[in-house]
């Protein structure tokens, strides 16, 4: 896994910015990782200690993780059909009051709002046992989008408003901010 | 990096004399690299014709879909073979998994083994003769 970390922020003596940015810092670090399920666990470890760094809460934290798990579960499986060579680049961006993941990646295309929510109360699905990915991450974060980038990529946005925004912009809050440039 | 491994232990033996129970101990992230073990675990017991799980998740840190979905399909199969499966110590954070995904009303859960095993003993968790 590669990852490099930019903030616009400037680093205390003019230095590189540090691997992991300042407690509480701004900025967006790139991720680029084998499409495969073994990478998927230190992803999230990374993700779980940036989070804690950024002060998210506990309950934050795991949205976050959970989310992504199932974002990259879901492209290994679904997008590169586990094709192991294939690579899933991730651009998480850390805001004062929200964290913004971007997944992309090269494989099938696969726009989430095509899938209906799986019918829980129906004993048949949840015999099935399989399918509940994009649930847990819809019902994780308070955005997710999808598209095809006019490099030809799938895109998938996920954003998770903090609760400290939200207690600081009662009412005034909006979801303007996406990606923050094109990763 | 090396992540916790999800590994099993504990059997019949240790929860209960009743051959019939099958107790998982699960430990560690409960992802997508965990489940053939999972599976192959709950294969064997059922071959044995097991039908009654307690699966302990006190020291599961994380619960994937799959892994959820793994339970949810037991449960059922479990329900209509007249088994049960209960779950004992679930953490904080793996209930709040389940209740993203909306399916805690589904699962049997309680505090500690000995709750478990009554539920799982009950007359009415019998399997059919």
């Amino acid at each position: 896994m590669s990852c490099s970390y930019k903030t616009e922020e400037k680093c205390p003596g003019g230095k590189e910015a540090p691997f992991f940015p300042p407690r509480g810092g701004t900025g967006w670090y790139d991720l680029d990782l084998p499409a495969r399920i073994d990478a998927v666990g230190p992803l999230c470890a990374f993700l779980t200690i940036l989070c804690e760094r950024h002060d998210l809460t506990a309950e934050e934290t795991r949205s976050v993780e959970i989310s992504t798990y199932e974002a990259c579960l879901n492209v290994i499986e679904h997008a590169y059909g586990f094709d192991g060579e294939a690579r899933i680049r991730l651009r998480v961006r850390l805001g004062d009051d929200r964290i913004v993941l971007s997944f992309y990646d090269r494989g099938n295309s696969f726009d989430p709002k095509s899938i209906p929510p799986p019918d829980m109360s129906d004993p048949s699905v949840r015999l099935r046992g399989r399918g509940f990915g994009l649930q847990i991450i819809r019902n994780s974060v308070d955005v997710m989008r999808y598209r095809l980038t006019t490099r030809g990529e799938n895109n998938l946005l996920l954003i998770k408003l903090l609760e400290r925004g939200r207690m600081k912009e009662a009412g005034e809050g909006t979801l303007a901010w996406s990606e923050g440039g094109a990763a | 990096m090396t992540l916790g491994h999800t590994r099993f232990q504990a059997n019949s033996n240790d929860l209960h004399q009743d051959p019939l129970v099958v107790g998982l101990h699960i430990q560690g992230r409960f992802d997508a690299e965990g489940l053939p073990p999972t599976l192959s675990r709950i294969d064997k017991a059922r071959e044995r014709g097991c039908s009654r799980f307690l699966i302990d998740l006190e020291h599961v840190s994380f619960i994937g879909s799959a892994g959820i979905g793994i339970f949810l399909s037991l449960v059922e199969e479990m329900r209509n073979e007249g088994g049960g499966v209960v779950f004992s110590h679930v953490p904080p954070s793996i209930l709040r998994i389940f209740e993203v995904l909306n399916v805690l009303e589904f699962l049997e859960i309680v505090d500690d083994r000995e709750r478990a095993l009554k539920l799982l003993l009950a007359p009415e968790q019998q399997p059919s003769p």
